[in-house]
Protein backbone atom coordinates (compact mmCIF):
# COMPACT_ATOMS: atom_id res chain seq x y z
CA UNK A 1 0.00 0.00 0.00
CA UNK A 2 2.78 2.62 1.14
CA UNK A 3 4.59 1.28 -2.75
CA UNK A 4 1.32 2.36 -4.26
CA UNK A 5 1.13 5.53 -2.09
CA UNK A 6 4.68 6.40 -3.34
CA UNK A 7 3.91 5.55 -6.69
CA UNK A 8 0.76 7.55 -7.11
CA UNK A 9 2.89 10.59 -6.03
CA UNK A 10 5.44 9.86 -8.16
CA UNK A 11 2.89 9.90 -10.74
CA UNK A 12 1.22 13.01 -9.62
CA UNK A 13 4.44 14.90 -9.73
CA UNK A 14 5.62 13.49 -12.86
CA UNK A 15 2.63 14.33 -14.17
CA UNK A 16 2.71 17.50 -12.73
CA UNK A 17 6.33 18.79 -14.58
CA UNK A 18 5.00 17.12 -17.62
CA UNK A 19 2.53 19.68 -17.97
CA UNK A 20 3.48 22.83 -16.54
CA UNK A 21 6.52 22.67 -15.28
CA UNK A 22 8.13 26.67 -16.01
CA UNK A 23 9.44 26.89 -19.18
CA UNK A 24 11.71 28.97 -21.42
CA UNK A 25 9.75 30.83 -23.74
CA UNK A 26 6.91 31.28 -20.97
CA UNK A 27 5.06 34.81 -21.27
CA UNK A 28 3.20 36.12 -18.45
CA UNK A 29 0.51 39.34 -19.35
CA UNK A 30 -0.51 40.56 -15.76
CA UNK A 31 -3.99 43.15 -15.85
CA UNK A 32 -4.75 45.57 -13.33
CA UNK A 33 -8.58 45.37 -13.50
CA UNK A 34 -8.98 48.67 -12.51
CA UNK A 35 -10.11 51.06 -14.69
CA UNK A 36 -13.83 51.18 -16.65
CA UNK A 37 -12.90 53.66 -19.70
CA UNK A 38 -9.71 53.58 -20.18
CA UNK A 39 -7.96 49.85 -20.72
CA UNK A 40 -6.57 48.38 -17.94
CA UNK A 41 -2.98 48.49 -16.97
CA UNK A 42 -1.04 45.50 -18.35
CA UNK A 43 2.36 44.04 -17.65
CA UNK A 44 4.25 41.38 -19.52
CA UNK A 45 6.63 39.17 -18.41
CA UNK A 46 9.46 37.18 -20.15
CA UNK A 47 12.58 35.48 -19.42
CA UNK A 48 13.29 34.67 -15.83
CA UNK A 49 10.54 37.09 -14.36
CA UNK A 50 7.67 34.97 -16.05
CA UNK A 51 9.29 31.82 -15.06
CA UNK A 52 9.83 32.82 -11.39
CA UNK A 53 5.91 33.87 -11.66
CA UNK A 54 4.98 30.15 -13.47
CA UNK A 55 6.74 29.13 -10.54
CA UNK A 56 5.02 31.06 -8.24
CA UNK A 57 1.85 30.40 -9.79
CA UNK A 58 2.55 26.72 -9.70
CA UNK A 59 3.15 26.46 -5.90
CA UNK A 60 -0.15 27.55 -5.62
CA UNK A 61 -1.85 24.72 -7.76
CA UNK A 62 -0.29 22.37 -4.43
CA UNK A 63 -2.92 23.85 -2.08
CA UNK A 64 -5.50 24.27 -4.29
CA UNK A 65 -8.77 22.20 -3.88
CA UNK A 66 -12.40 22.51 -5.04
CA UNK A 67 -14.20 25.06 -3.69
CA UNK A 68 -18.15 26.24 -3.89
CA UNK A 69 -17.75 28.92 -1.34
CA UNK A 70 -15.43 31.45 -3.49
CA UNK A 71 -16.42 35.01 -3.03
CA UNK A 72 -17.68 36.41 -6.08
CA UNK A 73 -15.59 38.48 -8.13
CA UNK A 74 -15.94 41.91 -6.55
CA UNK A 75 -18.60 43.80 -9.66
CA UNK A 76 -17.48 47.37 -8.55
CA UNK A 77 -16.16 50.54 -10.23
CA UNK A 78 -12.52 50.85 -8.87
CA UNK A 79 -9.83 47.62 -8.11
CA UNK A 80 -11.51 44.65 -8.68
CA UNK A 81 -8.44 42.09 -9.04
CA UNK A 82 -5.63 41.17 -10.69
CA UNK A 83 -6.16 38.84 -14.32
CA UNK A 84 -2.84 37.11 -14.81
CA UNK A 85 -2.78 35.14 -18.55
CA UNK A 86 0.34 32.57 -19.12
CA UNK A 87 0.62 31.44 -22.91
CA UNK A 88 3.63 28.99 -23.97
CA UNK A 89 4.76 29.67 -27.25
CA UNK A 90 2.39 27.07 -29.36
CA UNK A 91 0.14 26.50 -26.55
CA UNK A 92 -2.99 28.40 -25.74
CA UNK A 93 -3.29 30.80 -22.84
CA UNK A 94 -3.77 30.14 -19.29
CA UNK A 95 -6.04 32.38 -17.09
CA UNK A 96 -6.05 32.99 -13.32
CA UNK A 97 -7.40 35.48 -10.60
CA UNK A 98 -6.55 36.76 -7.95
CA UNK A 99 -8.87 38.58 -5.43
CA UNK A 100 -10.42 39.17 -2.09
CA UNK A 101 -7.46 36.98 -0.83
CA UNK A 102 -8.08 33.64 -3.18
CA UNK A 103 -6.59 32.76 -6.39
CA UNK A 104 -8.77 31.06 -8.76
CA UNK A 105 -7.69 29.23 -11.91
CA UNK A 106 -10.10 29.51 -14.12
CA UNK A 107 -12.16 26.81 -15.80
CA UNK A 108 -11.03 25.45 -19.19
CA UNK A 109 -8.08 28.06 -18.71
CA UNK A 110 -5.61 26.93 -16.21
CA UNK A 111 -7.20 23.57 -14.46
CA UNK A 112 -5.02 21.48 -16.46
CA UNK A 113 -1.80 23.49 -14.65
CA UNK A 114 -2.61 21.83 -11.40
CA UNK A 115 -4.34 18.60 -12.16
CA UNK A 116 -6.69 18.77 -9.16
CA UNK A 117 -9.96 17.43 -9.79
CA UNK A 118 -12.81 19.68 -9.57
CA UNK A 119 -16.48 18.64 -8.92
CA UNK A 120 -19.32 20.18 -10.79
CA UNK A 121 -20.38 23.51 -9.35
CA UNK A 122 -16.94 23.79 -7.72
CA UNK A 123 -14.25 26.07 -8.62
CA UNK A 124 -10.10 25.78 -8.02
CA UNK A 125 -9.15 28.00 -6.05
CA UNK A 126 -5.88 28.38 -3.40
CA UNK A 127 -6.06 31.54 -0.38
CA UNK A 128 -3.94 34.27 -0.93
CA UNK A 129 -3.35 34.95 2.62
CA UNK A 130 -3.19 38.80 3.79
CA UNK A 131 -3.20 39.48 0.08
CA UNK A 132 0.14 38.72 0.01
CA UNK A 133 0.16 37.42 -4.02
CA UNK A 134 -1.87 39.84 -5.05
CA UNK A 135 -0.08 43.09 -3.39
CA UNK A 136 3.09 41.77 -5.04
CA UNK A 137 1.70 42.29 -8.22
CA UNK A 138 0.29 45.33 -7.79
CA UNK A 139 3.79 46.38 -6.53
CA UNK A 140 4.95 44.95 -9.71
CA UNK A 141 2.43 46.68 -12.11
CA UNK A 142 4.14 49.97 -9.90
CA UNK A 143 7.90 49.19 -10.47
CA UNK A 144 6.99 48.97 -13.95
CA UNK A 145 5.37 51.72 -14.59
CA UNK A 146 2.22 50.66 -15.58
CA UNK A 147 0.32 52.42 -12.61
CA UNK A 148 1.63 55.38 -10.54
CA UNK A 149 2.00 55.74 -6.84
CA UNK A 150 -1.27 57.24 -5.69
CA UNK A 151 -3.30 54.50 -7.53
CA UNK A 152 -1.13 51.96 -6.34
CA UNK A 153 -2.01 53.38 -2.88
CA UNK A 154 -5.37 53.77 -3.56
CA UNK A 155 -5.28 49.57 -5.00
CA UNK A 156 -3.53 48.58 -1.85
CA UNK A 157 -6.43 50.60 0.25
CA UNK A 158 -9.14 48.79 -1.43
CA UNK A 159 -7.37 45.04 -0.94
CA UNK A 160 -6.77 45.98 2.92
CA UNK A 161 -10.28 47.34 2.88
CA UNK A 162 -11.50 43.99 1.47
CA UNK A 163 -9.88 41.80 3.39
CA UNK A 164 -10.81 43.33 6.30
CA UNK A 165 -14.71 43.12 5.89
CA UNK B 1 -31.72 60.27 -67.30
CA UNK B 2 -34.72 60.19 -65.09
CA UNK B 3 -34.78 63.45 -63.54
CA UNK B 4 -34.41 62.54 -59.77
CA UNK B 5 -31.79 60.28 -60.30
CA UNK B 6 -28.33 61.97 -59.63
CA UNK B 7 -25.47 60.36 -61.25
CA UNK B 8 -21.89 60.95 -59.88
CA UNK B 9 -19.32 61.38 -62.68
CA UNK B 10 -22.01 62.84 -64.80
CA UNK B 11 -19.49 65.05 -66.42
CA UNK B 12 -16.47 66.13 -64.64
CA UNK B 13 -18.49 69.41 -63.59
CA UNK B 14 -21.24 67.76 -61.84
CA UNK B 15 -18.43 65.23 -60.20
CA UNK B 16 -16.10 68.64 -59.07
CA UNK B 17 -19.43 70.07 -58.23
CA UNK B 18 -20.07 67.11 -55.81
CA UNK B 19 -16.65 67.05 -54.00
CA UNK B 20 -16.80 71.23 -54.03
CA UNK B 21 -20.48 70.32 -52.12
CA UNK B 22 -18.99 68.44 -49.65
CA UNK B 23 -16.24 70.69 -49.22
CA UNK B 24 -19.27 73.62 -48.14
CA UNK B 25 -22.27 71.36 -46.96
CA UNK B 26 -22.18 69.66 -43.39
CA UNK B 27 -23.68 66.38 -45.24
CA UNK B 28 -23.98 64.91 -48.79
CA UNK B 29 -27.02 64.19 -49.59
CA UNK B 30 -27.67 60.89 -51.39
CA UNK B 31 -31.38 61.61 -51.50
CA UNK B 32 -32.60 64.35 -53.59
CA UNK B 33 -36.02 63.51 -52.48
CA UNK B 34 -35.30 65.35 -49.39
CA UNK B 35 -36.39 62.36 -47.53
CA UNK B 36 -32.91 61.67 -45.44
CA UNK B 37 -33.07 58.12 -45.87
CA UNK B 38 -29.57 57.53 -45.97
CA UNK B 39 -26.52 60.49 -46.15
CA UNK B 40 -23.19 60.54 -45.65
CA UNK B 41 -21.95 62.53 -42.46
CA UNK B 42 -18.70 64.69 -41.26
CA UNK B 43 -16.98 61.67 -40.16
CA UNK B 44 -17.53 59.34 -43.22
CA UNK B 45 -20.20 57.53 -41.75
CA UNK B 46 -23.38 56.05 -44.01
CA UNK B 47 -26.31 56.81 -42.04
CA UNK B 48 -29.33 54.72 -43.59
CA UNK B 49 -33.05 54.19 -42.88
CA UNK B 50 -32.08 50.76 -43.97
CA UNK B 51 -28.55 48.50 -44.47
CA UNK B 52 -25.20 48.77 -45.92
CA UNK B 53 -25.38 45.78 -48.60
CA UNK B 54 -21.90 45.24 -50.47
CA UNK B 55 -20.87 42.53 -52.99
CA UNK B 56 -24.35 42.46 -54.27
CA UNK B 57 -24.31 39.76 -57.10
CA UNK B 58 -24.90 41.76 -59.94
CA UNK B 59 -27.30 43.92 -61.63
CA UNK B 60 -27.80 45.87 -58.40
CA UNK B 61 -31.74 46.76 -57.83
CA UNK B 62 -32.95 48.83 -60.56
CA UNK B 63 -35.53 52.36 -59.96
CA UNK B 64 -32.85 53.99 -57.38
CA UNK B 65 -32.64 57.60 -55.94
CA UNK B 66 -29.22 57.50 -56.65
CA UNK B 67 -26.70 55.97 -58.13
CA UNK B 68 -22.86 55.69 -57.82
CA UNK B 69 -19.88 55.05 -60.38
CA UNK B 70 -16.31 56.14 -61.34
CA UNK B 71 -15.59 58.85 -63.70
CA UNK B 72 -14.36 55.92 -66.14
CA UNK B 73 -17.06 52.89 -65.26
CA UNK B 74 -20.55 51.92 -66.44
CA UNK B 75 -23.35 52.77 -64.62
CA UNK B 76 -24.85 50.31 -62.07
CA UNK B 77 -21.67 49.77 -59.68
CA UNK B 78 -23.55 51.37 -56.40
CA UNK B 79 -27.09 52.61 -55.69
CA UNK B 80 -29.61 54.06 -53.02
CA UNK B 81 -32.97 52.52 -52.74
CA UNK B 82 -35.58 52.69 -50.22
CA UNK B 83 -32.88 53.76 -47.94
CA UNK B 84 -30.87 51.02 -48.20
CA UNK B 85 -27.29 51.35 -49.88
CA UNK B 86 -26.26 48.70 -52.07
CA UNK B 87 -22.82 48.37 -53.92
CA UNK B 88 -21.32 45.63 -55.94
CA UNK B 89 -18.26 45.69 -54.35
CA UNK B 90 -17.04 45.59 -50.99
CA UNK B 91 -17.70 48.12 -48.72
CA UNK B 92 -15.07 49.10 -46.20
CA UNK B 93 -15.50 50.38 -43.70
CA UNK B 94 -13.19 52.30 -40.78
CA UNK B 95 -11.03 52.81 -43.62
CA UNK B 96 -7.85 55.11 -43.31
CA UNK B 97 -7.54 54.67 -47.26
CA UNK B 98 -9.47 56.07 -49.97
CA UNK B 99 -8.41 54.59 -53.39
CA UNK B 100 -11.00 56.79 -55.81
CA UNK B 101 -11.00 57.88 -58.89
CA UNK B 102 -14.62 59.16 -56.93
CA UNK B 103 -13.55 60.85 -53.59
CA UNK B 104 -15.91 62.86 -51.12
CA UNK B 105 -14.54 65.16 -48.68
CA UNK B 106 -15.55 67.50 -45.84
CA UNK B 107 -12.98 70.36 -46.26
CA UNK B 108 -9.50 68.76 -46.78
CA UNK B 109 -10.47 65.33 -44.71
CA UNK B 110 -11.73 62.46 -47.34
CA UNK B 111 -14.48 60.55 -46.47
CA UNK B 112 -15.38 58.75 -48.50
CA UNK B 113 -14.57 57.23 -52.05
CA UNK B 114 -16.00 54.78 -55.10
CA UNK B 115 -13.63 52.49 -57.21
CA UNK B 116 -13.66 50.99 -60.84
CA UNK B 117 -14.69 47.73 -59.30
CA UNK B 118 -17.83 49.55 -57.44
CA UNK B 119 -16.25 49.53 -54.01
CA UNK B 120 -17.32 52.12 -51.49
CA UNK B 121 -14.26 52.91 -49.01
CA UNK B 122 -16.27 54.86 -45.39
CA UNK B 123 -14.06 56.50 -43.02
CA UNK B 124 -16.81 55.90 -40.94
CA UNK B 125 -19.03 53.00 -40.86
CA UNK B 126 -22.64 52.22 -42.08
CA UNK B 127 -25.50 52.78 -39.09
CA UNK B 128 -28.86 52.34 -39.07
CA UNK B 129 -30.75 55.38 -37.83
CA UNK B 130 -33.86 53.75 -36.98
CA UNK B 131 -32.06 50.96 -34.91
CA UNK B 132 -31.26 53.87 -32.31
CA UNK B 133 -34.14 53.13 -30.10
CA UNK B 134 -34.28 53.43 -26.62
CA UNK B 135 -31.76 51.12 -24.83
CA UNK B 136 -33.04 47.79 -23.38
CA UNK B 137 -31.51 46.25 -20.32
CA UNK B 138 -29.93 42.78 -22.26
CA UNK B 139 -26.80 41.73 -20.52
CA UNK B 140 -26.49 38.82 -22.57
CA UNK B 141 -25.93 40.77 -25.75
CA UNK B 142 -22.76 41.93 -24.34
CA UNK B 143 -21.51 38.99 -22.00
CA UNK B 144 -22.02 35.83 -23.79
CA UNK B 145 -19.44 36.20 -26.68
CA UNK B 146 -16.01 37.05 -24.18
CA UNK B 147 -14.98 38.76 -27.36
CA UNK B 148 -17.77 41.12 -27.13
CA UNK B 149 -17.27 41.31 -23.27
CA UNK B 150 -13.61 42.17 -23.37
CA UNK B 151 -13.33 44.48 -26.35
CA UNK B 152 -16.08 47.00 -25.41
CA UNK B 153 -15.89 49.43 -22.40
CA UNK B 154 -18.57 51.08 -20.73
CA UNK B 155 -18.54 53.79 -23.36
CA UNK B 156 -19.57 51.22 -25.59
CA UNK B 157 -21.97 50.07 -23.80
CA UNK B 158 -23.30 53.52 -22.53
CA UNK B 159 -24.07 54.46 -26.35
CA UNK B 160 -25.40 50.89 -27.59
CA UNK B 161 -22.71 50.77 -30.09
CA UNK B 162 -19.90 47.67 -30.35
CA UNK B 163 -16.80 49.23 -31.80
CA UNK B 164 -14.38 45.67 -30.13
CA UNK B 165 -12.26 49.04 -30.11
CA UNK B 166 -12.80 49.34 -26.34
CA UNK B 167 -14.02 52.69 -27.43
CA UNK B 168 -12.27 55.77 -26.29
CA UNK B 169 -14.51 59.72 -26.28
CA UNK B 170 -12.94 62.24 -28.96
CA UNK B 171 -11.25 58.47 -31.26
CA UNK B 172 -13.86 59.00 -33.53
CA UNK B 173 -13.78 62.71 -33.87
CA UNK B 174 -10.69 62.92 -34.27
CA UNK B 175 -9.10 64.00 -31.04
CA UNK B 176 -9.07 62.15 -27.90
CA UNK B 177 -8.68 63.02 -24.35
CA UNK B 178 -5.96 64.47 -23.59
CA UNK B 179 -6.46 65.04 -19.48
CA UNK B 180 -8.70 62.87 -17.51
CA UNK B 181 -10.94 66.31 -16.33
CA UNK B 182 -14.66 66.47 -16.61
CA UNK B 183 -14.39 69.08 -19.48
CA UNK B 184 -12.10 66.74 -21.34
CA UNK B 185 -14.15 63.94 -21.31
CA UNK B 186 -17.54 66.14 -21.62
CA UNK B 187 -15.52 67.84 -24.96
CA UNK B 188 -14.57 64.41 -26.54
CA UNK B 189 -17.91 62.92 -26.27
CA UNK B 190 -19.56 66.41 -28.12
CA UNK B 191 -16.86 65.98 -30.57
CA UNK B 192 -18.43 62.23 -30.73
CA UNK B 193 -21.63 63.44 -31.72
CA UNK B 194 -23.61 63.02 -28.32
CA UNK B 195 -26.13 66.35 -27.11
CA UNK B 196 -25.53 67.88 -23.74
CA UNK B 197 -28.53 67.72 -21.72
CA UNK B 198 -28.13 69.10 -18.19
CA UNK B 199 -25.80 68.88 -15.17
CA UNK B 200 -28.45 68.06 -12.90
CA UNK B 201 -30.57 64.88 -13.46
CA UNK B 202 -33.23 65.45 -16.07
CA UNK B 203 -35.57 62.45 -14.57
CA UNK B 204 -35.96 59.02 -16.44
CA UNK B 205 -38.80 60.48 -18.49
CA UNK B 206 -36.20 62.58 -20.64
CA UNK B 207 -36.99 62.59 -24.17
CA UNK B 208 -33.98 61.85 -26.18
CA UNK B 209 -35.82 61.31 -29.67
CA UNK B 210 -34.75 58.27 -31.18
CA UNK B 211 -31.91 58.41 -29.11
CA UNK B 212 -31.24 57.49 -25.17
CA UNK B 213 -30.12 59.17 -22.02
CA UNK B 214 -26.93 58.45 -20.72
CA UNK B 215 -24.27 60.05 -17.82
CA UNK B 216 -20.37 60.40 -16.99
CA UNK B 217 -18.68 60.95 -14.19
CA UNK B 218 -15.00 60.80 -13.48
CA UNK B 219 -12.13 59.62 -11.45
CA UNK B 220 -9.89 62.62 -11.13
CA UNK B 221 -7.15 62.39 -12.79
CA UNK B 222 -7.63 58.69 -13.80
CA UNK B 223 -10.42 57.19 -15.38
CA UNK B 224 -14.10 58.04 -16.51
CA UNK B 225 -17.06 55.85 -16.59
CA UNK B 226 -20.30 55.93 -18.30
CA UNK B 227 -23.39 54.96 -17.32
CA UNK B 228 -26.73 54.15 -19.71
CA UNK B 229 -30.86 54.63 -18.87
CA UNK B 230 -32.41 52.01 -19.77
CA UNK B 231 -35.86 53.68 -20.22
CA UNK B 232 -38.64 50.72 -20.00
CA UNK B 233 -37.30 49.68 -16.84
CA UNK B 234 -36.66 53.04 -15.49
CA UNK B 235 -33.39 52.07 -14.29
CA UNK B 236 -29.87 52.96 -14.99
CA UNK B 237 -26.80 49.83 -16.10
CA UNK B 238 -23.21 50.00 -17.06
CA UNK B 239 -21.00 48.14 -18.14
CA UNK B 240 -17.30 48.02 -16.00
CA UNK B 241 -14.61 48.08 -18.10
CA UNK B 242 -14.16 44.47 -20.02
CA UNK B 243 -16.84 43.40 -17.76
CA UNK B 244 -20.34 42.09 -17.25
CA UNK B 245 -23.31 44.78 -17.69
CA UNK B 246 -25.16 45.73 -14.24
CA UNK B 247 -27.99 47.72 -12.79
CA UNK B 248 -26.41 48.41 -9.35
CA UNK B 249 -23.79 50.55 -7.65
CA UNK B 250 -20.88 50.07 -5.47
CA UNK B 251 -23.67 49.40 -2.91
CA UNK B 252 -25.39 46.23 -4.70
CA UNK B 253 -28.12 49.20 -4.97
CA UNK B 254 -30.13 49.72 -8.16
CA UNK B 255 -29.68 53.15 -9.87
CA UNK B 256 -32.20 55.03 -10.13
CA UNK B 257 -30.33 58.18 -10.62
CA UNK B 258 -26.54 58.14 -11.35
CA UNK B 259 -25.82 61.42 -9.59
CA UNK B 260 -27.07 59.99 -5.76
CA UNK B 261 -25.61 56.54 -7.14
CA UNK B 262 -22.67 55.29 -4.89
CA UNK B 263 -19.51 55.32 -7.59
CA UNK B 264 -16.53 54.63 -5.84
CA UNK B 265 -14.16 57.06 -7.25
CA UNK B 266 -15.92 58.19 -9.62
CA UNK B 267 -16.87 61.11 -7.71
CA UNK B 268 -16.65 64.35 -10.31
CA UNK B 269 -20.46 65.22 -11.85
CA UNK B 270 -19.65 64.73 -15.91
CA UNK B 271 -23.79 65.63 -16.35
CA UNK B 272 -26.55 63.96 -18.74
CA UNK B 273 -26.29 63.67 -22.48
CA UNK B 274 -28.56 62.30 -25.27
CA UNK B 275 -26.63 60.09 -27.70
CA UNK B 276 -27.75 57.60 -30.60
CA UNK B 277 -27.22 56.80 -34.39
CA UNK B 278 -27.36 59.61 -36.49
CA UNK B 279 -26.32 62.37 -33.86
CA UNK B 280 -23.16 60.17 -32.02
CA UNK B 281 -20.27 58.08 -33.31
CA UNK B 282 -17.70 55.86 -31.28
CA UNK B 283 -14.37 54.34 -32.12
Amino acid sequence: MRSLAVLSLALLVGTMSQTYAAEDGDVLTIEVDVFSGRPNPKIELTGDEAKNLSKRLQGSCLTAQGRSDLPGYPERLGYRGIRIKRKIAGKSALTSVISSGVLKFVKDGAYAMCAVSVSAGQELASNDSNSVFEKDLVRMAFQKGAINKSLHDTIVETIDASANK
Amino acid sequence: MSSNRLRLGLGLSLAVSIMLAANVLADVQFDPSGLRQLRLTDSGDIVAAGHCYGGVIPPVPPGGTVSFFPLSAPPGMGIAKNGNLYFLGEIFQNSTTFPGPVVMRNGSTITASVTNQGQLYLRGKCRNSTGCSNTAWEPSVWDTDPYIREHNNCYNYANDTRTDTYAQPGTASGQGIQQMTVDEVRSAALRDGLTWVSWDFPGNNYDCGTGHLVYMAVWPNTDYHWYRLDQARGRWSHKLGGGTPRDFDNSLVQIIEPTSANRGNYVLNGGYYCTCGEHASIY
